[in-house]
């Protein structure tokens, strides 16, 4: 019987093809966050002051929620991937480590664009439903025939943002898988250093890998920098996990 | 041409602790099948997801086709491991996983494939993780002899299958074998089961390979003395036996195979026969070693 | 109007309910392709009431109030204390009544919230009429003007008498909708402090040239600028 020479893009290339028809509930939990986002959005803040002879209602809706709650999916869908169950199904077909990497993250990136995208868009269905509410209603966001410029830049902003956030999920999802130490160690850099507000290097740290991307003004530079640190991540993700046993 | 090479492997799966393989060497040739044969724990599940790629080693090195298997795409490829931590994604039904499996292996037989999935009554609807144990191994079985790789590999295939299954994916294995000579490793703690299937016997005990060969060599090692109790007790005092029965005035015992003609000669004058064993048994005296069999647990415990 | 806006309301429980009893029972799973079907469906969804929406946009941004900063709402005020009427827009004006009056002018107030503002100017002659000028009223809610929407009843006259009233109830809501924060960073777009809520209001005011030697009196609630030059 002859050996097959496989080439590594086209089993990647399987792999995702196969990544794309198991994993689908990376789709359908999108799905589910942003249907939630759009449901809190709505009517998020609402005050009212009232005197004898007015009373006023302010009733903010916010595109915020499916926005953050697409960001808390791709992160959790970064993690997930690296997961056992999943590398396990991985490898019951033709993969290596490599090709799994790539595999996974290509879907990562892929279901990322477009919870990025979607992301922006269940603002509408926020802005629709708020539209047939009331009669008269204040838009304070750029729309699409608005704006288009303003509004293309905030679906950029958007993939770019959840992309950032599925990397950094992959890549503490690979650590966690090369050893379960690693959970501790996000907990104290995460939650424990900006508890005690020490000012040691932690949390100088974590204010200045916000501001670095948070304040940063220019666009190109923006998607510069968020390219950047996901070929990084991604790269150390690779690293990490290049001697993890499978199916054990 | 070699398929599989083991040069001087160690396995441990936390440094310092005792190692599931220890120091192994041994070769198997392309077109081969061999059965992986040893009780449970001796370490044959780590020695074949060595030869997968899915684990490595701590010292020494591991050829399959001539590549370190692990991180290999090319042994990916060309070698199949069908054991139970086979998963699927539980969002394929199996006809999915069997279109997957299509796409991944070059030498895929979906006839082959279709037909025994029908053969033995699966729902092309159905998910994998609710099959019973016996049907998920049986639904492993059929991807792995479907695919037809160069090099595949069965571990305990066929553990929660009922016997007529179990006989049924025996013949089809057999069949497929014959049909598409390929590198076969077969794994079972029931050796009597497969052995009218085996043309090698790879022996696994406490990490290492105290046999390897054609099965029949392993059948020579040992022979059974039938004949009167007194009369074979004489001739087998000085040698190890590894297990006897006493039916009435008769006894059968268990010896090596190391007599030599002229013994053969005497034997058959005194009314004993030589009696070739079945493969289990030699396996069975070959594994048990010095410190006997079960019998002997209890035959001592008599004699204290 | 809102029974219509239940319906997407209704449509997401509807989603939710049906995905949490599918992965409850997980016999009953959704098959891949469907769920490829399923999520198409939503995006397409998306898509559609995005364009919508921008449409809506366009057609509302003109019935909306437009947004105008707070200090052009008190610039009526200030012309006012300066007595210079003719720099105030005419759109601001409600009414122009001229009453007679005799020797005495008395202000009361049933209202006690929103009390108009009273000004009064001196003229240079006694001819027993008084000329008023009623000014709209107005209210801005982050700075957006709400003004037309005010509902205001302007003060009853009777034997000499000025009564201000307090006008019928206003009732505003205020709605609103945020583009997502995040999205902001590159637009240039700056956006409220979310859930703040500021508001500016002041009821009609009332500018009165009365007689030059003309007596008022004012009860406590009312609070009257004399405008002199």
């Amino acid at each position: 019987m002859y050996l097959t020479v496989p080439r590594l893009t086209d089993i990647v290339k399987k792999q995702f093809r196969y990544k794309m028809n198991a994993y689908t509930g990376i789709f359908s939990s999108l799905l589910i966050m942003q249907l939630i986002g759009i449901f809190f959005g709505v009517n998020s803040y609402s005050s009212y002051e009232a005197s004898e002879s007015l009373r006023i209602t302010d009733a903010t809706s916010t595109g915020d929620t499916p926005v953050v709650l697409t960001l808390v999916w791709a992160f959790i869908t970064g993690i997930l991937v690296t997961t056992l169950a999943y590398r396990n199904d991985a490898f019951s077909f033709v993969s290596n480590r490599l090709s799994h990497h790539l595999s996974s993250f290509l879907l990562v990136l892929l279901a990322s664009v477009v919870g990025g995208i979607t992301a922006v868009l269940a603002g509408s269905i926020g802005k629709f439903i708020v539209y047939a509410q009331n009669s008269t209603i204040t838009i304070e966001s750029p729309g699409l025939l608005d704006s288009p410029f303003s509004f293309f830049i905030g679906i950029a902003t958007s993939i770019l943002y959840t992309i950032l956030f599925a990397g950094l999920g992959y890549t503490i999802g690979s650590f966690v898988q090369r050893s379960k130490l690693v959970i501790p160690l996000i907990v104290i850099v995460l939650i424990a250093l900006p508890a005690l507000n020490l000012s040691v290097g932690g949390v100088f740290f974590i204010e200045k890998t916000i501001a670095f991307f948070g304040t940063e003004t220019s666009f190109l530079i923006f998607l510069m920098k968020v390219v950047i640190t996901v070929v990084v991540l991604f790269a150390l993700s690779v690293a990490v996990t290049n001697k993890t046993e499978v199916r054990k | 041409m070699t398929a599989i090479e083991f040069n001087n492997v160690t396995k441990s799966y936390q440094s310092g602790a005792h190692s599931v393989l220890n120091h192994m060497n041994f070769s198997i040739q392309e077109n081969v099948l061999t059965g992986v044969i040893g009780r449970n724990g001796v370490g044959k599940s780590t020695l074949m997801k060595l030869i997968a790629g899915h684990i490595k080693v701590s010292s020494g090195e591991v050829r399959v086709f001539s590549e370190n298997p692990f991180n290999s795409l090319k042994v990916s490829a060309n070698t199949i491991l069908v054991d139970d931590t086979m998963s699927f994604s539980d969002k394929l039904t199996l006809q999915q996983i069997l279109k997957e499996a299509d796409r991944f292996y070059a030498n895929w037989d979906a006839r082959l494939a279709k037909r025994l999935f029908d053969f033995f009554s699966f729902h092309p609807f159905a998910h994998h993780q609710h099959l019973s144990k016996g049907k998920k191994n049986t639904f492993n079985a059929i991807i792995g002899l479907a695919a037809h790789c160069p090099l595949t590999i069965f571990d305990e295939p066929t553990t929660g299958m009922d016997t007529v299954v179990r006989k049924d994916f025996y013949r089809a294995l057999l069949k497929d074998y014959i049909a598409h000579p390929r590198t076969i490793l077969l794994s079972s703690h029931h050796l009597e089961e497969i052995e009218d299937l085996l043309e090698d016997i790879l022996l696994v005990r406490d990490g290492t390979i105290p046999f390897h060969g054609p099965i029949t060599d392993l059948q020579d090692m040992y022979v059974k003395l039938v004949g009167k109790e007194e009369k074979v007790r004489a001739h087998v005092v000085e040698r190890s036996s590894f297990g006897s029965q006493v039916n009435g005035s008769f006894i059968e015992v268990l010896v090596k195979n190391t007599f030599t003609m002229d013994e053969q000669a005497r034997l058959n004058e005194e009314g004993i026969t030589i009696v070739p064993v079945p493969a289990n048994d030699a396996y069975v005296a070959l594994t048990s070693g010095s410190k006997g069999g079960i019998d002997d647990v209890f035959n001592s415990a008599t004699t204290d | 109007m809102t029974s219509f806006g239940l319906i997407p309301i209704f449509a997401v429980v509807l989603i939710i309910w049906y995905f949490l009893r599918t992965t409850k029972h997980a016999k009953r799973k959704m098959n891949t392709k469907w769920i490829y079907v399923f999520f198409a469906t939503y995006v397409f969804i998306l898509v559609i009431a995005t364009v919508v929406v921008g449409i809506l946009d366009k057609k509302t941004a003109a019935e909306t109030p437009k947004q105008i900063p707070v200090d052009s709402f008190y610039s009526v005020d200030i012309a006012l204390q300066a007595g210079d009427l003719s720099s105030i827009d005419s759109s601001q004006i409600i009414d122009k009544r001229t009453h007679r009056i005799g020797d005495m002018l008395t202000i009361t107030s049933k209202a006690f919230d929103l009390v108009p503002n009273v000004y009064i100017e001196r003229k240079d002659v006694n001819d027993g009429l008084i000329e008023e000028t009623i000014f709209k009223p107005f209210l801005a809610i982050n700075n957006y003007d709400f003004s037309e929407q005010m509902n205001y009843t302007k003060p009853k006259w009777e034997n000499g008498k000025m009564t201000l009233v307090t006008p019928s109830f206003t009732e505003i809501t205020y709605t609103s909708y945020q583009e997502a924060f995040l999205l902001d960073q590159f637009t240039g777009a700056t956006r409220r402090n979310f859930g703040s809520h500021s508001s500016d209001t002041r009821q009609i005011t009332v500018y009165l040239r009365v007689p030059k030697d003309l007596i008022v009196k004012t009860d406590d609630h009312v609070s009257v600028d004399y405008v002199t030059d």
